[in-house]
């Protein structure tokens, strides 16, 4: 009885054990496997906002004085509405007005049209007699209680004539370059063209003195002046005619007349809109049509000219107003039927497309891009936020050629950094995936001969114990870290090969036709002696006869340099055939990667041949076929799907290898097949630019996108080789 | 060469022998290379002075030597000068030809220094200040040898004093500091405020003392000076401070100079780097490797086993296990570059992110976790390993024989007793194979530690005398980002590259070394497999 209850005791207790266990195996199992499953949709995740199409939110709307122009501030908190009498700053929040202001000059209403620059906070109106009154509008931001406040701050600045007849100022520019040179220029109610520049100009002794001198340009033009724009540096005025020409004054100093450079044909109606894109490069160019272009100079037969380079969508009225961003190549426009739409220049885009309150009568995008405001003529004033953090990436940016500013055409370019604020990162996975599958293809093209013959004459020729000693040697080099074959590659080897670079190439052809040389020698003695040395010297003979061959490339080399390539094979690869040489190119990554690739390709190709059922051989041996042809005839074709599966397998790991790429080249992206040029892989490409990419920004997500798609290469590619494996052995059981 | 030659095809067997043989000549050249360059660093090689054509004489250590360009039958040999404070480079070209005259003078001295690299110099006197205290040549080398003695030790005083001292000073202070911080989000009462600030008052005042005592010391360190004279007859004067090591090469005997190379090579092995890691060790480098080694195969061997035991044992054998088994066979094959994205993105920003927000908020902006550290970094291999460890478990759990299991269930075992009892013990070699290769391509992966952690110098090791001890938010250093970084970013590249050799040497050792574990391992199986009676 006792000793019956200590038996169940103990299988109750097994029992229990069994099943805790149980869970916890499987538990933990199909954690990690999930675990490790959930990789793929994180990165994904991650790649994903990238392609997400933009969110529009109404957040606020409230009736205003009817306005010439508004102005926000950077955390939406605060509009001002300049209207003919003053400007009002309004709260988007509740509608309150917060603060008016009402200069001394423009008592009675007297301005007429206004115009100003968000970036450094001036606001200017044109008066119905010819002047023009400037003024400062700054945001301050107060945290002292504990909350952010923005606190408008409202400062009247000088008042200048434009106009010395007197007229109305209908159309008002402003810019200030910020150095004591200003502009303003205006069209007047008769349809002249006024300039005022000013300059404050520094005498050597004394203070500075300020010079204003003003200009009507309307002689120079051919057709009745409907737009105006200034550029940030002051270096020219562009003005859009009723008949559908821009023309063009280069500027100078305030005291010389500015040149003018003659009109060019923008559209064929009246040019009612024009604006800068962020950079100043760009001018975008909306007409009476409602067409929208953008041109930019670009240099051709030693000219520079404007050239029509984006098309976007086109409004169903005229143009009126066009804003552009302050941070990225994005602007707004609004037509004379009320419609607005927010695009993106460079990936020719159109957000969206909103029919606001009526004629608009100005509209200003959030400095942050992230909302805009705009007033109806009627006095309505409506606030939009904007979630569209990353405009600037479309599939054709990524994977097409684009037309960045300053290139002559489109093209693919990977540059995501620059030195300027106004730098457009240019993110193109193009050279990248160019320069991954240059790498692997010359790392294969090096690596799959010298692995598959190695790995016959390994399972088919050598004795049992040279193959002893060579599959764990041939393994050791497969875990050879990385960094140190990336650190001889482009330390060691990439300086040799720069002097020895003939002798290395002669390695090629030397190495076969010396081991063929060899071989023929070995056959003329005594077949006895041959016979029974195979087994036992064979490697040995091989190894010296291809240190033979690799003594004479290099003692050849020169001589051989001297004879065929005049003396120097560099000066003659750059002068006659117009290549360049970098000292890390890819020849030297193809013999790197391809160190790292021939252990793996070897392994697998060497396993496929030799578990090929050996009574196959025997038939074949015993039917009278020699070593060889058994090997090609009746061994290679059953094998040919595992050598396939290897060489795919050695494809997964040189796409993704990235010390060596990063040691052994330039990193540069250039699209070149050179074998002496360098590239840039996707994945070097990771390791270095993804520490400095802030956080869930277009790059960061961009490269999480390089990143799946080289998961995903290389996954593909696995599961193919590991399908063909497993077809494989499943033939050779039946056999 | 006739037709039955070609038709037997042995010229074709010997082209794929050559093949082979062009494998293992390179993988021999590799490691040969490797060790003719890492080897030969430490050893103090003797130092020639040159009497050149032009009546310059030059000093230093023979390099190289090879042809000049564009030129019949002419060399030039390669030495390192030293005095990278007096001329501006450590190497020099000279041609064999401009050589007049070779010797080797025995009181040539090298001086080790902490700064500006090696001086080879001859010794002209010791003095304090104007008041000299020793004459040059053997009189001054006699007396140079307490000296140094004496400032290696006051060294070591003052680093006790900056490390140990100071060093728990600046803990305690950072301490207040998140104190006061928690206080001001707390919005505490004045009372406690003002003993903290009396708390940090008193702090401030104690390590004003400490700084004192440390300047004071640091002064007295530099007083003596020796004076040298360079091959040029230049005169220059060396801080008995700034001295690491002084030797005389060509005065030593092989047993000194033995004594030199293992005492190089313990510094090397045990030592901090110094001049931006061009010099001195690469203990932290070591350390951190070891330790995020031992951290991946923390996490990755038990989850890894428990898959593979999941997989192979318990689930049911279908279409979907096969799947995984495919998949989880891939993951291995995926870049590594790939994983260290993941751990950026998931375990840096995201897990180590919201560490931050939930405990360390006081620290913020600063991030603790929510940067790149040896925890991540680790996690982040270990990822990278446990497909490895998963695939080479499940190998091992299929090579136990069908009959071993069987006997045990039909003795009445459960199927945990079963696994547990049988399946196992007898899988464990094989299972320790993979797990041993899988830590081997752990320690040599650069890439992904690149983003998740890794930097060229840490200030700490992730392991010291304070709570908690194991600090696994710290960055740390890495033996393989070591070769990147010294060989490929450093200023003076020419100079770094013996150290990259020497490190290269060590991190092969390291991976060689688990590799051999592992093949030993494994035919210790096969032996066991075949004498077994299944």
């Amino acid at each position: 009885m006792q000793k019956k209850r200590t038996i169940r005791g103990v299988t109750a207790r097994a029992r229990i054990i069994d099943r805790v266990g149980r869970y916890l195996i499987s538990i933990g199992g199909i954690g990690i496997i999930a675990a490790v499953l959930g990789i793929l949709l994180f990165i994904l995740f991650e790649a994903y906002p990238l392609f997400r199409s933009p969110d529009l939110q109404k957040a606020a709307a409230h009736m205003a004085r009817p306005a010439l122009v508004i102005g926000m501030d950077p955390y939406h908190a605060i509009a001002y509405i300049a209207s003919a009498e003053g400007v009002d700053f309004m709260r988007l929040e509740d509608g309150q007005i917060e603060k008016r202001e009402r200069p001394a000059a423009l008592v009675g209403g007297r301005a007429v049209s206004a115009a100003r620059s968000l970036r450094d906070g001036v606001l200017a109106w044109g008066l119905d007699d010819g002047r023009v009154l400037l003024s400062r509008i700054q945001f301050r931001l107060d945290y002292s209680s504990g909350e952010r406040l923005v606190q408008p701050q409202f400062s009247e600045g000088d008042l200048l004539v434009l106009d010395a007849r007197g007229e109305a100022i209908n159309t008002l520019a402003f810019q200030d370059e910020g150095e004591g040179r200003a502009a303003v220029a205006g069209i007047s109610a008769s349809g002249r063209v006024l300039l005022t520049l000013r300059e404050e100009q520094r005498g050597l002794l004394g203070p500075g003195e300020l010079v204003e001198v003003s200009y009507d340009l309307t002689a120079d033009i051919e057709a009745q002046p409907k737009s105006l724009l200034l550029d940030r540096r002051l270096r020219r005025l562009l003005v859009g005619m009723e008949n559908g020409h821009i023309g063009e004054w280069k500027l100078a100093d305030a005291d010389a007349r500015p040149q003018y450079q003659g009109s060019f044909a923008a559209s064929t109606a009246a040019i009612t809109a024009l604006e800068h894109i962020l950079g100043d490069v760009s001018i975008i160019v909306g007409d009476a049509e409602g067409r929208l272009h953008t041109w930019a100079k670009v240099e051709a037969g030693g000219r520079r000219s404007f050239v029509r380079k984006h098309a976007l969508r086109s409004h169903g009225a005229a143009v009126e107003k066009l804003v552009s961003s302050l941070r990225d190549k994005q602007f707004l426009s609004a037509d004379a039927s009320g419609h607005i739409a927010l695009h993106h220049m460079t990936t020719e885009q159109t957000f969206f497309d909103i029919i606001g309150d009526g004629r608009i009568a100005d509209l200003v995008i959030a400095p942050k891009s992230d909302g805009f405001v705009y007033i109806a003529q009627n006095g309505q004033l409506t606030h939009y936020q904007i979630d569209n953090p990353h405009p600037e990436i479309t599939l054709g940016v990524l994977f097409g050629k684009v037309w960045y500013e300053g290139y002559h055409e489109a093209e693919f370019v990977w540059q995501s950094t620059g030195g300027t604020d106004e730098f457009e990162p240019k993110l193109s996975l193009i050279p990248l995936l160019f320069g991954t599958v240059k790498g692997t293809f010359y790392a294969l093209l090096f690596a799959l001969p010298l692995a598959v013959m190695a790995a016959i004459y390994t399972a088919e020729f050598a004795s049992p114990r040279v193959r002893g000693i060579v599959k764990p040697t041939v393994e050791v080099m497969a875990s050879l870290p990385s960094v140190i074959l990336g650190f001889l590659a482009g330390l060691w080897l990439a300086p040799l090969l720069e002097t020895r670079l003939v002798g290395t190439l002669l390695l090629l052809p030397l190495v076969p036709v010396v081991a063929v040389l060899g071989s023929w020698c070995w056959q003329q003695l005594p077949a006895d002696l041959v016979r029974r040395a195979t087994a036992r010297w064979e490697i040995y003979l091989l190894m010296g006869v291809t240190l033979l061959s690799t003594w004479l490339a290099f003692v050849l080399g020169p001589s051989f340099e001297k004879m065929v390539f005049a003396g120097h094979f560099l000066s003659w690869l750059r002068d006659d055939m117009g290549m360049a040489y970098d000292q890390r190119n890819s020849l030297v990554v193809g013999f790197a990667m391809g160190f790292a690739v021939v252990p793996l390709i070897f392994t697998i190709c060497e396993d496929s041949l030799s578990s090929i059922p050996s009574h196959l051989r025997a038939g074949s041996l015993a039917l009278g076929a020699t070593r060889w042809q058994t090997a090609v005839r009746v061994v290679l074709p059953m094998a040919l799907p595992g050598i396939f599966s290897a060489s795919m397998i050695g494809f997964g790991r040189a796409i993704g290898e990235t010390m060596i790429v990063l040691m052994a080249t330039g990193n540069t992206p250039v699209m070149d097949w050179n074998i002496f040029n360098g590239m840039r892989t996707i994945s070097a490409n990771i390791a270095v630019e993804l520490p400095e990419a802030p956080h869930q920004g277009t790059l960061y997500r961009v490269l999480f996108l390089s990143g799946l798609l080289l998961f995903m290469a290389t996954f593909a590619i696995n599961t193919l080789a590991e399908i063909v494996r497993q077809r494989l052995r499943d033939r050779y059981s039946r056999l | 060469m006739s037709f039955k030659f070609w038709r037997g095809g042995d010229p074709f067997i010997w082209l794929t022998g050559s093949a082979l043989a062009l494998c293992l000549l390179m993988i021999a050249g590799l490691v040969g290379v490797i060790l003719y360059n890492g080897v030969g660093v430490f050893w103090p090689k003797d130092i020639e002075q040159l009497h050149l054509r032009n009546g310059e004489v030059a000093m230093g250590r023979l390099m190289d030597r090879q042809a000049v360009p564009e030129s019949a039958g002419l060399y030039r040999q390669q030495f390192k000068i030293g005095n990278r404070d007096a001329y501006g480079l450590d190497f020099r070209w000279i041609d064999e030809e401009q050589i007049v005259e070779r010797a080797r003078p025995a009181d040539v001295v090298v001086f080790e220094r902490l700064e500006w690299g090696d001086a080879y110099a001859f010794l002209e006197g010791i003095y304090a200040g104007d008041q000299r205290l020793a004459a040059g040549g053997e009189q001054g080398w006699q007396a140079l040898q307490p000296l140094l003695a004496e400032s290696a030790e006051r060294w070591q005083r003052i680093d006790e004093l900056e490390h140990d001292e100071i060093g728990e000073l600046n803990y305690s202070m950072e301490d207040l500091r998140l104190e006061i911080r928690r206080l001001e989000l707390e919005n505490a009462s004045s009372e406690q405020k003002k003993r903290v600030a009396e708390e940090n008052d008193a702090l401030w005042r104690q390590y004003e003392k400490l700084s004192e005592r440390l300047v004071q010391m640091r002064e007295e360190n530099e007083r003596i000076e020796v004076a040298v004279s360079l091959a040029g007859g230049q005169e220059r004067r060396i801080k008995v401070a700034d001295i690491v090591r002084a030797y005389r090469p060509n005065d030593l005997g092989l047993m000194g100079k033995v004594a030199v190379y293992l005492d190089k090579g313990w510094e090397f092995v045990a030592g901090a780097p110094r001049e931006s890691n061009t010099e001195g060790g690469i203990f932290p480098a070591l350390f951190g490797t070891v330790m995020m080694v031992m951290l991946m195969s923390l996490a990755a061997v038990p989850f890894g086993i428990l898959a593979a035991l999941y997989l192979r044992e318990y689930a049911r054998q279908g279409v979907f296990v096969r799947l995984v088994r495919i998949a989880v066979n891939n993951l291995a094959g995926v870049p590594s570059i790939v994983f260290g994205m993941f751990g950026l993105g998931f375990f840096v920003y995201g897990v180590g992110g919201s560490i931050d927000r939930l405990f360390y908020s006081d620290a913020l902006p600063t991030p603790t976790y929510g940067t790149g550290g040896i925890l991540w970094a680790s996690l982040t291999l270990a990822l990278l390993t446990v497909p490895v460890v998963i695939v080479a478990t499940e190998e091992a759990l299929a090579a136990v024989p069908r009959e071993m299991r069987e006997g045990s269930l039909a003795l009445g075992s459960t199927k945990f007793q079963m696994i547990w009892s049988v399946v196992l013990p007898s899988a464990l070699p094989g299972i320790l194979t993979g797990v041993i290769l899988a830590t081997a391509r752990g320690a040599g992966e650069v890439a992904p530690l690149m983003i998740t952690g890794v930097v060229k110098l840490a200030p700490d090791l992730p392991l010291d005398s304070y709570w908690p001890f194991f600090h696994l938010e710290r960055k740390f250093m890495h033996l393989g980002f070591h070769i990147y970084d010294v060989g490929f970013q450093s200023p003076n590249v020419e100079a770094a590259r013996p150290m990259v050799y020497t490190t290269a040497l060590l991190l092969l050792l390291i991976v060689l070394m688990l590799n051999l574990t592992a093949i030993v391992v494994r035919n210790r199986l096969r032996r066991r497999y075949a004498s077994s009676a299944f």
